[in-house]
């Protein structure tokens, strides 16, 4: 090793040891170099060297870290001031640049935090995540009587939506009082066709202009594919709710090919569906596993379902297809399951009215019970899908402002702390579950057959979370109706996390069996039975595809 | 170094580094202290530096070897050593 090397050395070592010890150094080293002669003992000389330099470096540091003395302006410095000098080190510019760079990766690293998102249960942006700015803001602003609310609405909320309050009270018989134009989505007891086809009673509803709509918000509203959003919300959440619009084809395209994507099919271990019967699980179960089940045996499974009063639209058949088929294509892996959260009713023996109600009665606490029976106490991940108006929150107030529109009455003010999760998500919640809540919805704002312009650019289908941005303040019911039910003071932020869109209205089909498959069929003659049953009279059929949207009202206003 | 090295049978070598590093930590923790140079013309030529204990210092370093001491009166005492150490 030659002087030259060992003097590049000893750069390595702090300054102040170079400046104070690299001539001593340098001629130890010539020293030995000049004494130690041979091949063995230059060897050995050079393994000391580089051992010396790995052993002494941090000793080297270690040595000339700043050494801070005290030169106290008073004697006595514990008690006042003083001024602490810097000694033997001064700053020189490889620690300014050192300095500066910690400095910037700090306040970097702390900026990202800040900003970031972090998972949170209760969040209500997309992907059930806030940043800790966020988290402060929503909990200083979250009401603070939302248990109290859930204790006292509990009875209200289970009554509105025609199931039981929890065990405190036991199922009713008696069928409860819905507005005259249902929720959208709900499966109500008035017939759906009709309500649906039939424009909602127009009343203005007159409020108490709310402060929270004083200041319109204007944030821009985060698309993401709609696939891909749905997927990842399964790794924030247990369980994600899906509130659709009944028998929407689109709507229910867009899920047979969701149950088909990878990112899917790998997290989802079960959809929870409204629209089949409990007494069919078995059948549906070794369906969807690909086993040699006959479609007609299997569809048993969602036209007996229970409150369904006209015949059920084909597009949920398609969507146990789809799973069968996503299935099918996974051969060896675990496949989805497809839950019934109907009640187990046997059709053949209900008669009359009074038969059918528990069933009724027991529709919402049944669901909630298989979701906390078969994915919750196994740890599972699942998509709900129920009727919309069934997962919506704040919804018992929706029904409020409809009845009092349909009354022709001012409907009191809204206390939207007052606003909390429907039955199904409040029992899910007590289970211990982190849900998300999705809706269908469209570009329609109102029952007048106005869309809003802003949906045009939008490339469907796409996942909006509804949190703090324009399409979160849009009135909840024309929206996800399609202008078929009149807007309420809530808004979609109100009422669910995030929206599904896949098409503008003009394109959206509700989808009903055509006349061949229907007309003169024993399934025909049995849905005649269940309208007389349960609405004392037959309900007349609709047939093929009709446009889900309510069309443009000219001589409404 | 080659002092420390003799004393030590050749087990321990200092280089440059350990060694004004080891120096250095003694001269802050103030057990030695740099002297000037003996009247001795030879010693100039080499540059050498000269360091002696400071009062702390040989007080440390006493308390050290007696502790040392200790051990190896333990260690004796329990023959642990063979040969020329028993």
């Amino acid at each position: 090793m030659s002087e030259k090397i060992f003097a590049c050395l000893l750069r390595l070592y702090p300054p102040c040891f170079r400046n104070k010890y690299a001539e001593d150094a340098l001629q130890l080293y010539r020293d030995r170099f000049r004494d130690e002669r041979g091949l063995l003992p230059k060897a050995r000389l050079y393994f000391d060297l580089i051992a010396d330099i790995v052993a002494g470096l941090p000793q080297a540091y270690r040595n000339s870290q700043t050494e801070i003395k005290a030169a106290s302006l008073a004697a006595h410095s514990g008690e006042v001031p003083s001024f602490r000098l810097l000694d033997k080190e001064p700053l020189s510019p490889t620690l300014i640049l050192l300095g500066s760079v910690l400095a910037f990766t700090v306040l970097f690293a702390f900026s990202f935090v800040m900003t970031h998102e972090i998972f949170s249960g209760q969040s209500s942006s997309f992907s059930g995540k806030e940043s800790p700015i966020e988290s402060v803001l929503r909990r200083l602003n979250q009401p603070i009587s939302q248990d109290s609310i859930g204790a006292s609405s509990d009875a209200s909320a289970a009554s509105a939506a025609g199931a039981p309050a929890g065990t405190r009270n036991p199922p009713s018989t008696s069928v409860p009082a819905i507005p005259s134009t249902p929720p959208p989505g709900t499966r109500s007891d008035a017939p759906h066709a009709v309500a649906v086809q039939q424009p909602s009673i127009v009343a203005s509803v007159v409020r108490t202009p709310n402060p929270e709509r004083s200041v319109p918000i204007s944030g821009q509203p985060r698309l993401e594919n709609a696939f891909s959003a749905m997927a990842q919300l399964f790794q924030t959440h247990d369980l994600v709710m899906f509130g659709e619009v009944h028998d929407s084809e689109q709507e229910y395209d867009w899920l047979c090919k969701l149950v088909k994507t990878p990112g899917f099919s790998d997290r989802v271990d079960e959809i929870v569906v409204e629209f089949g019967n409990a007494r069919y699980q078995r059948t549906v179960d070794r369906y969807v596993a690909g086993e040699d089940v006959t479609f007609d045996e299997v569809q048993k499974a969602w036209r007996n379902m229970v409150a369904d009063v006209e015949p059920v639209s084909p597009v949920y058949g398609r969507l146990y297809r789809a799973v069968r088929e996503a299935n099918l294509q996974r051969p060896g892996q675990r496949g989805i399951r497809v839950l019934m959260g109907s009640p187990s009713a046997d059709w053949s023996k209900i008669k009359t009215s009074a038969e059918l109600a528990p069933y009724e009665a027991e529709r919402e606490r049944w669901y909630a019970q298989v979701v906390k029976q078969d994915v919750l106490a196994k740890h599972h991940r699942a998509l709900l899908i129920m009727g919309a108006g069934h997962f919506l929150r704040g919804h018992e107030q929706a029904l409020e402002d409809e009845l009092a529109a349909a009354q022709h009455r001012v409907a009191p003010p809204v206390n939207k702390a007052n606003l909390g999760p429907g039955f199904i998500e409040r029992q899910l919640r007590a289970a211990g579950a982190n849900p998300y809540l999705v809706v269908f919805g469209t570009n329609m704002i109102d029952n007048r057959g106005d869309v809003d312009q802003r949906f045009n650019t939008w490339p469907a289908p796409v996942i909006v979370p509804l949190s703090g941005n324009w399409v979160g303040a849009l009135p909840a019911q024309p929206v996800i109706s399609g202008g078929r039910a009149q807007a309420t003071s809530l808004t979609l932020a109100d009422q669910a996390d995030a929206m599904l869109y896949v098409a503008p209205c003009s394109a959206l089909q509700t989808v009903y069996l055509s006349r061949a498959e229907l007309d003169g069929t024993a399934y025909a003659r049995e849905m005649i039975r269940r309208n007389i049953i349960e609405l004392g009279h037959p309900v007349s059929f609709q047939y093929g595809n009709v446009p889900q949207c309510a069309q443009a009202a000219p001589s409404a206003h | 170094m080659r002092q420390v090295e003799e004393q030590t049978g050749g087990r321990t070598r200092l280089g440059p580094g350990t060694l004004y590093s080891s120096i250095e930590a003694l001269l802050e923790a103030r057990l030695i202290e740099e002297v000037g140079s003996p009247e001795d013309t030879e010693a100039l030529q080499e540059r050498r530096r000269f360091y002696r204990l400071t009062p702390a210092g040989r007080k440390l370093a006493r308390a050290e070897a007696e502790k040392m001491a200790d051990v190896l009166r333990v260690a004796r005492a329990r023959k642990i050593f063979r040969g020329d150490y028993v």
